[in-house]
């Protein structure tokens, strides 16, 4: 009896070492690691990551790093699809990069383009510090696998990460990490495929379509699909048990939320017209306490307060999120109470929304030059949501917003009406980066995600339905909650169009 | 054979060499180990860069303590590191060339754009470092405040050394 379970135990562990071996561990079917979804057809023209500085990412590299020790970086391609990637340097002086040694899978093409294979290369010596700007890196995809085929590629991992270490310890890091997805689904015949058609698409935005629909799989949720005009979208059944819904978004037009789609039956050819209409006109009164106001170089805080605006406005209609700001810019310098407002923290905000004004029913941000925080007063801070702030219910706090023109940066706007549209930090998301906008000490943010730009649409708390900009169907969608209701709040599809 | 042993007094000169060398090891921590290095980077940066600052920021600077206060005192020395302070050139400059009209009266050309917003940061780092310092405490967090009294930094900034100095003095 002992001898027949040993020889069991020994069979399955021999199965099991061998299914270790013979199972890939890039390519095979596997459930998405990430929500960040990129469309295959469009790699070939993205840049993949950049631009990525030569250094360190702290003044000191890190403790006790060794002052002049060079700086090694760890190039990573993991992608099936991919056949070669190409980093290419600017500001990289010829010297310096003479000195360089690769270990691994690349080699130099020419003067500024390094070409990386999948796997691990490694890149020493680059110079801690040049004088000057320091060199930056972009890194793009040069070569897809030769066969390449849509369906079969698609549903893959493509991951890349660019490490910087001096000696042993990790000072920089830049990563991708996404999940190849076939966007495009070409008719291969008239009335071979059911069709979202996107009307009024005059900017001719690559809109995405996200499906909920029943497929002779089952049921699907999210499935992206992309176009300009007619999507085709294959061949979606009859709804039977399954939830059925159409959400676009797009470049210009607000996002468009279709639930309840009653127009697939089982044959293919049906056709669901989704007419696009203008972003979402949302007031905003911007009122500047910081002198001076405007001047003739654009230094005024006036006119800053109108670069954010712009910034903002591009983040949010180039990301997908279908609304566009409308600014109301009032000088407010010129208040008698201003000077002594000039320092505000949220619990004190009542003062500036009575001394100095306040729209109902508006978001009204107030462009003050230090705003602290109200557990912390000796602390500064870049801006404040005062309705997340005070953890209030109170609509006046939630549109009340209070940016420092001393510290602020670009994307500060953006960040704060972000959480006027129920949205939260993203840190403790794994599937988010510091460059997400609502990254809550991010820097160089660019991005929302389309998991974003759905909840500051649907979010019944969102300041787009409390303050009746929009309308149309409303849900709750807590930032961490992913249902059939409510896509993954990380769901990012790249390119944005 | 019997295994070779040293004389016993090799071993009293090794234990007065170690002493000794002891006594005059500076002061000087140990640098952390790789993995705990990059994870007071990450904090250190992420207190120097935070919006609300909300998520507790400072807190876990403080906690880090000690081996904080050489990257806090860089950070209040020198400011931003070469490489990150070409990431946010880049990212400037690009966010510049997105917004709209350019010829718009009161638009900022786009050096002005860039250095108000580096401007910002750097204010910004300095501002949280001697923050920072000022709550871990001892005697290099005081000298790197100290050295920092004098140098030419913002007005905002020159008020947070203070601040900090004065609450390092507090009993």
């Amino acid at each position: 009896m002992w001898i027949r379970r040993r020889f069991l135990l020994a069979l399955s562990l021999v199965i099991l070492f061998a299914s270790l071996l013979v199972e890939p561990t890039v390519g095979r079917a596997q459930p998405p690691p990430t929500k960040h979804l990129f469309c295959l057809q469009d790699l070939p023209r993205a840049v993949l990551l950049g631009p990525i500085p030569v250094g360190c990412e702290s003044i000191d590299c890190c403790p006790g790093c060794p002052a002049r020790a060079a700086i090694d970086w760890r190039i990573r391609l993991a992608a099936d699809a991919v056949e070669a990637m190409v980093l290419e340097f600017e500001g990289l002086p010829a010297d310096a990069r003479g000195r360089l040694t690769i270990e691994g899978e690349g080699r130099w093409l020419d003067e500024r383009r390094l070409e990386i294979l999948p796997g691990m290369t490694l890149v020493r010596g680059f110079p801690r510090a040049l004088g000057g700007r320091s060199p930056v890196a972009v890194a793009r995809v040069s070569r897809m696998r030769s066969g390449l085929d849509l369906v079969r590629d698609a549903d893959r991992p493509l991951e890349f990460s660019v490490e910087q270490f001096v000696g042993r310890v990790r000072v920089n890091e830049s990563r991708s990490r996404y999940w190849l997805v076939n966007c495009v689904r070409p008719p291969v015949g008239p009335a071979s495929q059911d069709v979202v058609r996107l009307d009024n698409n005059t900017s001719g935005d690559n809109g995405i379509v996200l499906l909920d629909a029943r497929r002779s799989a089952g049921c699907v949720n999210d499935e992206v699909l992309r176009g300009s005009g007619n999507v085709s979208i294959g061949n979606a059944l009859s709804n039977g048990v399954c939830r059925s819904e159409v959400v676009v978004f797009s470049n210009h037009h607000a996002v468009q939320v279709l639930p309840n789609v009653t127009t697939w039956t089982d044959a293919a050819g049906d056709l669901l017209p989704v007419p696009l209409v203008a972003p979402w006109s949302t007031p905003v009164v911007i009122r500047v306490l910081v002198s001076p106001f405007t001047t003739s170089g654009g230094t005024g805080k006036g006119d800053i307060a109108q670069d954010d605006v712009d910034r903002a406005n591009d983040l949010y209609g180039t990301m997908n999120c279908g609304l566009a700001l409308q600014p109301t810019i009032i000088d407010a310098t010129g208040n008698p109470n201003a000077p002594g407002l000039l320092t505000r923290m949220c619990s004190q905000a009542a003062s500036l929304r009575t001394q100095i004004g306040f729209d109902p029913g508006k978001i009204n941000v107030y462009y003050i030059a230090d705003v602290k925080r109200d557990d912390a007063p000796d602390q500064s801070v870049r801006g404040a949501t005062c309705g997340m702030v005070l953890s209030s219910t109170d609509p006046n706090e939630w549109n009340t917003i209070l940016v420092s023109t001393l510290y602020e940066d670009p994307e500060t706007l953006a960040h704060e009406l972000g959480h006027a549209f129920t949205l939260a930090h993203t840190n403790a998301n794994p599937d988010f980066t510091s460059k997400n906008i609502m990254w809550g000490s991010g820097a160089n943010r660019t991005y929302f995600t389309e998991g974003q730009c759905f909840r500051v649409n649907v979010n019944s708390e969102s300041a787009l339905n409390k303050n009746g900009v929009r309308t149309g169907p409303t849900r709750s969608c807590p930032d961490g909650t992913t249902s059939d209701e409510c896509p993954a709040l990380s769901l990012d599809v790249t390119p944005n169009n | 054979m019997r295994p070779r042993s040293w004389p016993s007094w090799v071993g009293a000169a090794l234990a007065i060499g170690w002493l000794a060398g002891g006594c005059v090891t500076p002061t000087t921590p140990a640098p952390p180990p790789p993995d705990r290095a990059v994870q007071i980077r990450a904090i250190v940066i992420a207190w120097l860069d935070c919006d609300e600052c909300v998520d507790g920021e400072l807190a876990a600077v403080v906690k880090v303590g000690d081996a904080a206060v050489p990257s806090l005192a860089a950070a209040l020395r020198e400011g931003l590191a070469p490489g990150r302070l070409e990431g946010l050139r880049r990212h400037l400059e690009e966010s510049y060339t997105r917004l709209g009209d350019k010829s718009a009266k009161s638009r900022a050309s786009k050096d002005v754009y860039v250095q108000r917003y580096t401007d910002n940061l750097l204010a910004l780092h300095q501002v949280r470092a001697a923050i920072a310092l000022s709550s871990i405490g001892g005697p290099d967090a005081r000298r790197a405040l100290e050295d920092a009294q004098n140098a030419p930094y913002r007005d905002d900034v020159k008020q947070s050394i203070k601040a900090a100095l004065a609450r390092l003095a507090k009993p």
